[in-house]
């Protein structure tokens, strides 16, 4: 909502408010993605799996996030202010690194485990149908299949 | 196992869409990227251009990638939009700002060119991209004042030399389906000779729409007609590709539509040839242009210019009747033939589109007082071209009178009224009465008098129409129209305030017919101007003899 009101101020040249906005959509985004996060590991620590709907959570902040700073970007470089409008883009390129290779290792370890499982003994594939949508194996498709 | 299939095949289809999404994310990053470098640095250095470089391939690889898997066509559209918006952004830039020393940078359509077959219609779009860069860097260099003329005639051969690369692309691309077959061992790819006709007709629009820009940039420009003539040459390539590329059947824009807009090219091309001084061969092509479309009155003017232009420049003339020597005074009668040519070939064919309407004859009269600007300076010639318009507005006043037109087109407010022209005709008429007629020949002579005999005897009998219909008014109750005698009519003007009370009304003040044929005053002025010039011309006639 925060940041649909920059992007409107952005779009009225009213770039002071749009900047102000942005930066609190921003401040908003950044502490839920760190909160998320703080939690995602010490879910880890404990030997746990963090639950499908965090992912998602995080995923959705993470766009929110990337939209803002292209938002302010472009309005740090309306106002001449290049060095903050090009680490605006600095962070957007570290989001979508972050998440290529969150996406690289969530499929890599997908394809590890369906190998082994199809390796494995045929009494696992012979086993319930729906083994594949709980535990591990059913996070990673639920994040795949709900991308 | 079935499950762990699917898993699988989900698992793939999502990373695919992930990537989809990451290609779009790093193209918007990267055209950011370049638009904040450009416009953060004014003149960029060779490290800057370096990075944009550096950026734009990241643009054409995402593109590359996404190309070879995805299949959303509108996804693909909105990325090569961004792409074709950076590449504009960078090549307009190096094209107008960087030296002949530092230009050795990439050119980035080329970049993105690569990317596609060579039979691909991508590809042609991205030259057409590039071209319409070349012609909007020439025009901004045009309109700059810091750009110098070797610039300048750079940025106009460059955009000359793409136009001409994309016709040859445009015909290899257009060859129907079943012969390209035939080409098909020479390409690379399998279905690359296989362009559909969806496809090409956006493309073939695009490119007549820039074209289009490149002729009427450079089009009455000074020290243009070398570019303006390459342009119409490409303009006219491409409207021949778009009609032998049309399917039978499935055509949008028909034949006389395309032969219209050819005739406009042409008229044009004429026009630059005939103020380059090749007025044979602008005559030809204006020719053909009206032969192609004989109902554009743009095209007829045009063609009453280059024929003029030969006529007066080419020794046509020289064993005319009058053997005149000084070049206002010729009669430029090989002008005036063409120009009643064409007259009778738009008589024609405007009856034939139109067959009882005369409203082609109301729209060619607003081509005189150009063809009479055109031949202001020499006097015979515009005699000669208001006699014509005479006699045509005089048809046309008379059947808007025999119809009762009770409101004057407005077409028509654009023309002068017939006393108008009348009037202007006489005036030269006396001028060159007395010191010019009779150096010419009698037959001349004799034509000019019964033209203007005609020409008072047509006009006496639309007043009396005029006249008549407004007694039959009489009868149906309206009030008496009568000619006031110049007596009257000038007692009246002197006390207007007196004449209010009288039961006769001057046809001229009905508001059609003042409009059309003119105030009672020029009528007074005509008579009297029209008796002087015949009887000055037969008193003179008469001594000629006895002498």
């Amino acid at each position: 909502m925060i940041r649909q009101h920059g992007n409107r101020f952005a779009r009225l040249q009213d770039y002071t408010a749009s900047q102000e906005a942005l930066r609190i959509s921003l401040t908003a985004t950044d502490k839920c993605i760190s909160k998320i996060r703080q939690e995602k590991n010490y879910a880890q620590k404990d030997g746990e799996v963090a639950g499908h709907s965090s992912q998602v959570h995080e995923q959705e902040m993470l766009v929110v996030s990337k939209q803002s700073f292209h938002v302010l970007s472009h309005v740090c470089r309306s106002v001449d202010k290049f060095e903050e409008a090009s680490k605006c883009l600095d962070r957007i390129e570290l989001y979508i690194n972050e998440q290529r290779s969150r996406d690289d290792e969530l499929y890599s370890q997908t394809m590890v485990q369906l190998s082994a499982r199809d390796r494995g003994s045929t009494a696992f594939h012979q086993g319930s149908s729906t083994f594949a949508l709980e535990g591990k194996l059913g996070r990673v498709w639920c994040v795949f299949a709900t991308k | 196992m079935q499950d762990l299939e699917e898993i699988k095949v989900r698992a793939q289809s999502a990373r695919a869409r992930a990537r989809e999404v990451e290609s779009t994310e790093r193209v918007n990053l990267a055209f950011s990227r370049i638009d904040l470098r450009q416009k953060a640095f004014g003149t960029l250095s060779d490290d800057d251009e370096k990075f944009v470089d550096f950026q734009f391939n990241i643009m054409v690889e995402c593109a590359k990638k996404d190309s070879a898997t995805s299949t959303r066509t509108s996804k693909n559209f909105a990325m090569h939009k961004t792409i074709f918006t950076a590449a504009r952004l960078i090549s307009t830039r190096r094209l107008l700002t960087l030296k002949e020393e530092q230009g050795k940078h990439m050119n980035p359509y080329s970049v993105f060119a690569i990317i596609f077959s060579d039979r691909d219609v991508q590809q042609v779009h991205v030259h057409l991209e590039d071209l319409h860069t070349a012609i909007m860097a020439a025009k901004s260099a045009r309109d700059s004042t810091t750009c110098n003329v070797a610039k300048i005639q750079a940025l106009d051969q460059r955009g000359i030399e793409i136009g001409k690369h994309l016709i040859s692309q445009l015909r290899i691309i257009s060859i129907p389906v079943s012969t390209s077959s035939l080409l098909k061992h020479t390409e690379s790819t399998l279905f690359g000779g296989q362009v559909k006709h969806n496809d090409m007709k956006p493309l073939l629009e695009k490119a007549r729409a820039f074209c289009t820009k490149g002729v009427s940039l450079y089009q009455g420009q000074e020290h243009c007609a070398d570019q303006t003539l390459e342009w119409s040459d490409i303009l006219l390539n491409v409207l021949e590709i778009s009609r032998e590329s049309k399917l039978p059947g499935g055509s949008d824009v028909s034949e006389i539509q395309y032969d219209k807009v050819v005739a406009g090219v042409m008229a044009i091309r004429a026009f630059t040839q005939s103020n380059c001084g090749s007025y044979g061969i602008a005559l030809k092509t204006a020719r053909a242009a009206w032969e192609k479309d004989g109902t554009e009155l743009g095209n007829l003017i045009t063609l009453f210019h280059c024929a003029l232009q030969y006529e007066s420049f080419s020794n046509s003339n020289t064993d005319s009747i009058d053997g005149c020597t000084e070049p206002d005074m010729h009669a430029y009668p090989n002008t005036l033939l063409e120009l009643d040519g064409a007259l009778n070939v738009y008589e024609s064919l405007s009856k034939l589109e139109k067959s009882n309407d005369i409203n082609y004859l109301q729209k060619l009269l607003e081509a005189f007082p150009l063809l009479c600007k055109i031949g202001l300076e020499k006097k015979v010639l515009l005699l000669g071209l208001q006699r014509r318009m005479i006699e045509i507005s005089i048809k046309v006043t008379t059947n808007m009178v025999s119809n009762e037109v009770s409101e004057v087109p407005n077409e028509r407010h654009h023309v002068s009224s017939l006393f108008g022209v009348l009037r202007a005709y006489l005036v030269i008429f006396e001028e060159l009465l007395e010191k010019f007629f009779f150096t010419k020949e009698k037959q001349w002579q004799l034509d000019q008098l019964v033209g203007l005999q005609s020409m008072l005897g047509s006009t006496l009998d639309l007043l009396l129409l005029v006249r008549d219909g407004s007694i039959k008014e009489k009868h149906n109750g309206g009030d008496i129209l009568l000619f006031h005698d110049s007596h009257s009519y000038l007692e009246e003007n002197a006390h207007p305030t007196q004449s209010s009370n009288t039961a006769y009304q001057s046809l001229f003040d009905l508001s059609p017919a003042k409009e059309l044929i003119g105030t009672q005053n020029e009528c007074l002025w005509i008579g009297k101007s029209a008796v002087l010039s015949q009887s000055i011309f037969f008193c003179t006639m008469f001594w000629l003899k006895k002498l």
